[in-house]
């Protein structure tokens, strides 16, 4: 089937103008070109012949003097130009080696404009609220590091640092993280007049891109201005190796439940975190060499052939992310592995020998059912294939022909406040789709006690948005319930009331799940809670709720029934303003 | 400008192809995406590392002396890294200044990527965009959609592209604004095409693409008219998980009327012919499948007018 389709069936009457023609050169005889390039070499060579005369009168004009700039001393400000015309000034200090704190002790500081000032970034704005100061560390003249963790939308799993130095004497200057700070941040409309500015490097504290160490090379994976949690917010970390950097750690997350798919020896994904002496980690992946950065890995198969596809580790997954990419070492399932090819370092790669492996038939599911070959034609070509890096764990990477995305969550939310309130929500997530639209400050409605809520002129029952969720996806694989498909919809309808849905809610909610839901004999339920979803996609409402039930559904379709440990199903009784939330995941 | 979608990596290669033969001497590639991951969505950020490619190593050059926050997110957005390979294919001694923007990116934080843009990105300096168009639609209302986006495309008219039903309409901002101010006016479709067209399927969502650029040269101006006929009021926020956000903009102008009951008629009025497409409604969402033939069927065996050509498959009516 061609892609180039053109839409020829509709026949559109073509206003639009073809390309232009590529430039080609006019055919220009001999006896023309030959005279032209000797006229051009004298004519070049009267002109070098004339500069050389002129040889008093410079071609490139003398730069005008300068004054000599006068040293900057330890109290004077240097303003330091930009590109973009931000001038910050600089103030230069020596306050001597840093003595970190063996665990960071909560501090106070008063440095932003207010309590919920607006930074600016270019002209985009960022909340400082909720912030967090940690005290990491002492310089050597007595001065303190504090580390003013600033949340990202939301309360945030995930936390921009901004780095304050307090000296004894009083004064506070904040450190300019990073070398084009002062081209597109501004940090002076956002502080309190009284912080002075130094561009200090702390060694300690350096996230270097690359990493290279004798395990491998890690690169960093840091997203803009949202980048930090604490060491202490890990689950699980395992000591990978030492860095001139600091330590380096792996945390595994077990994604057997999200693949659905008995594995033997599990299914991971997993990320690396450079931890560094304030004890903030911040993350990184390792290097594929053999894979370029347009995913292409460069594989001689077994059949002679070069590959030519791209692959993306793991399944595409919930939220933007793919997930089940590796094999935490040697398991059983390596066992069932046959070699199919050498990577350009020299290196195996394997594939499930067994074609009736029901890896295949998960994999053919998540391709584009209108574009995917049968599965015979899919069964032939290179769909996946396994490696083994250095450090013991098994890659799995699966082609991206054909391959569809997850869609994430779709939570609606309702307020009930017991007066007309106005209240702002904000989502703990990037919003790809809302309704009303979601402006960065957050969505500010005023909200009725009968859960109406008034925007911008327009009434609406509850607040609508999707998108990805800066948290992490809890882990909830061994709970939930096995329920038949003939008795999904009593169940469903059961456990919303449990979980503390009023009628429309549970009506809304069945309206848009029970088309969704999955055919299958049997489906497993497992219910994410208000604790979860804090987790995963925090809300910051104020004024804060009295109660707030969340609750988003996990579900996928079963042959046979599975074991599991029920989960208790209960909902807090509504007091006071109330806050209520669905959501589900929805797989395409 | 080029989808980044690999389902019709092809097409953009052979396009890309094509715009090589007739920019032999292009130096500077600046390559625009929406930000598909970072939780941030309002900023323009970029990276200064080099790319190793399929098809070699594409070099970073800040030609544009921006001084953009780093953001690794770039590292794996498929908006960039998936043309860039193919960029890098038929532009191989180009040096390359990759942006992903934040798809709630204002206009007047679009501003200072204009500026250098026009300052710096001269003759030898390509501006590329790499945008996927309509999302999550039927075929035909996304071709009303793209309809609505090509227009205005074709009309360098910057405000009315930021309605666009695309996934970066500020990216489509850029270009055309560039364009204009380079006095390339003249726009060029190369090949519109359609994931549910490819499939042949009338009723699956699907994502267009849409290949093109701007030349020197006199614009040629594009005077359709987009429409979406309602049979009833649709209320926005009880329609976001059925028929979808997308299906409330990126058209001229959306009409409440019943004259053909429970169907959504999208339309587009080109001089001297009139495309309507036919969309079932039940509630606040499409029937597809067979009952959608049937409604279909039983709608155009009604009507006799002369000169009208019917696609039952499709649910279109041509009239000229």
């Amino acid at each position: 089937m061609s892609e180039k389709t053109n839409l020829t069936h509709l026949d559109v009457p073509s206003t639009t103008p073809p390309l232009p023609p590529a430039k080609t050169f006019p055919k220009i005889p001999l006896a023309v070109i030959i005279p032209v390039i000797v006229l051009m070499f004298f004519a070049t060579f009267t002109y070098a012949f004339n500069l050389g005369k002129q040889n008093n009168q410079p071609i490139v004009p003398t730069p005008t003097p300068v004054p000599p700039t006068a040293l900057a001393t330890p109290t004077e400000y240097v303003p330091q130009a930009t590109p973009t015309g931000i001038s910050l000034n600089l103030t230069t200090l020596t306050p001597g080696e840093v003595t970190w704190l063996q665990f960071p002790a909560a501090a106070s500081l008063d440095v932003y404009q207010k309590p919920d000032a607006q930074g600016y970034i270019g002209n985009s704005n960022i909340v400082y609220k909720d912030i967090k100061y940690l005290h990491v560390g002492n310089f050597a003249d007595g001065s303190k590091l504090v580390n003013a963790m600033v949340p990202s939308e939301g309360m945030g799993i995930w936390y921009h640092v901004e780095h304050f130095v307090v000296s004894p004497q009083g004064p506070i200057y904040m450190i300019t993280p990073g070398k084009n700070l002062s081209s597109y941040n501004n940090p002076a409309t956002y502080l309190q007049p009284k912080v002075k500015f130094i561009d200090l490097k702390i060694p300690g504290l350096e996230t270097p891109d690359i990493i290279e160490t004798d395990k491998g090379s890690f690169r960093s994976t840091t997203f803009f201005m949202d980048n930090t949690i604490s060491f202490t917010e890990l689950k699980n970390p395992e000591f990978v190796i030492d860095t001139p950097y600091g330590r380096l750690y792996s945390v595994y997350t077990d994604s057997s439940k999200d693949l659905n798919l008995a594995i033997e020896g599990g299914i991971y994904d997993r990320k690396f975190w450079l931890r560094l002496k304030d004890d903030t980690v911040r993350g990184y992946e390792l290097s594929i060499k053999f894979i370029t950065d347009d995913r292409i890995p460069k594989i001689t198969w077994d059949d002679g052939t070069s590959n030519t596809v791209a692959f993306e580790a793991g399944f595409g997954g919930k939220c933007g992310s793919n997930f089940a990419k590796l094999l935490k070492g040697n398991t059983p399932m390596t066992s069932q592995l046959s070699k199919v090819g050498t990577n350009s370092l020299g290196e195996p790669v394997y594939a499930i020998s067994d074609k009736t492996h029901p890896i295949y038939k998960r994999i053919y599911d998540g391709l584009d059912a209108s574009t995917r070959p049968d599965m015979d034609t899919f069964l032939k070509r290179h769909n996946h294939f396994f490696w083994q890096e250095p450090l013991g764990d098994w890659w799995l990477f699966i082609s991206t022909e054909n391959i569809i995305q997850a869609e994430c969550a779709k939570p609606v939310v309702y307020l009930y406040p017991q007066k007309d309130t106005a209240v702002n929500v904000r989502v703990g997530a990037a919003v790809t789709k809302s309704e009303p639209l979601y402006p960065v400050s957050g969505w500010n409605v005023l909200a009725h006690s009968n859960g109406q809520l008034d925007y911008q002129g327009q009434t609406y029952p509850n607040l609508f948005w999707e998108g990805t969720g800066n948290g992490i996806y809890p882990n909830k694989d061994k709970y939930g319930f096995v329920v038949p498909q003939s008795e999904l919809i009593s169940t469903l309808k059961s456990h919303l009331t449990k979980l503390g849905l009023n009628t429309q809610e549970s009506a809304d909610f069945m309206e848009y799940w029970q088309p969704k839901l999955p055919k299958s004999p049997f489906v497993k339920l497992t219910w994410l809670t208000t604790a979860d979803m804090d987790q995963l996609a925090p809300l910051t409402v104020s004024p804060k709720p009295d109660t707030s039930i969340r609750l988003f559904l996990d579900f996928s379709p079963l042959e046979k029934p599975v074991s599991l440990i029920p989960q208790k199903l209960s909902a807090p009784a509504r007091q006071g303003f109330t806050l209520v939330e669905w959501g589900g995941l929805l797989v395409k | 400008m080029v989808p980044h979608h690999n389902l019709v990596l092809s097409t953009r290669q052979q396009f890309l192809k094509e715009i090589s033969r007739r920019r032999f001497f292009t130096r500077h590639i600046v390559l625009i995406s929406p930000d598909h991951f970072s939780p941030r969505q309002t900023f323009i950020t970029s990276s200064t590392r080099n790319w190793e490619l399929s098809s070699g190593v594409a070099q970073y050059n800040n030609f544009l002396d921006l001084q953009l926050p780093s953001n690794d997110a770039i590292q794996n957005d498929h908006g960039i890294f998936n043309p860039l390979a193919d960029l890098k294919t038929y532009f191989p001694s180009a040096d390359f200044y990759p942006v992903i923007i934040g798809q709630k990116t204002s206009v007047t934080d679009l501003q200072p990527l204009l500026t250098q843009l026009k300052k710096h990105c001269g003759f030898d300096c390509l501006l590329v965009s790499s945008v996927d168009f309509s999302h999550y639609l039927p075929a035909t209302m996304a071709f009303v959609h793209d309809a609505y986006t090509l227009n205005n495309l074709q009309n360098l008219d910057t405000d009315k592209l930021l309605g666009s039903e695309v996934d970066s309409p500020q990216s489509l901002y850029i270009l055309s604004s560039f364009s204009k101010y380079q006095q390339a006016s003249r726009w060029s479709t190369f090949a519109h095409t359609n994931s549910g067209f490819i499939a042949s399927d009338p009723d699956s969502e699907t994502t267009t693409h849409i290949f093109g650029a701007y030349s020197r040269g006199k614009k040629v101006p594009a005077n359709n008219l987009t429409f979406i006929h309602l049979p009833y009021s649709l209320d926005r926020s009880l329609s976001q998980n059925t028929v979808g956000d997308r299906f409330f903009y990126g058209v001229d102008k959306t009409i409440i009327d019943s004259y053909v009951p429970n169907f959504v008629i999208a339309k587009i009025i080109y001089p001297g012919k009139v495309i309507k497409s036919f969309l079932p409604l039940d509630g606040n969402s499409f029937v597809r499948g067979p009952r959608k033939q049937q409604l279909i069927k039983q709608y155009f065996d009604s009507i006799s007018s002369p000169g009208v050509t019917k696609d039952y498959f499709w649910g279109t009516l041509i009239y000229e």
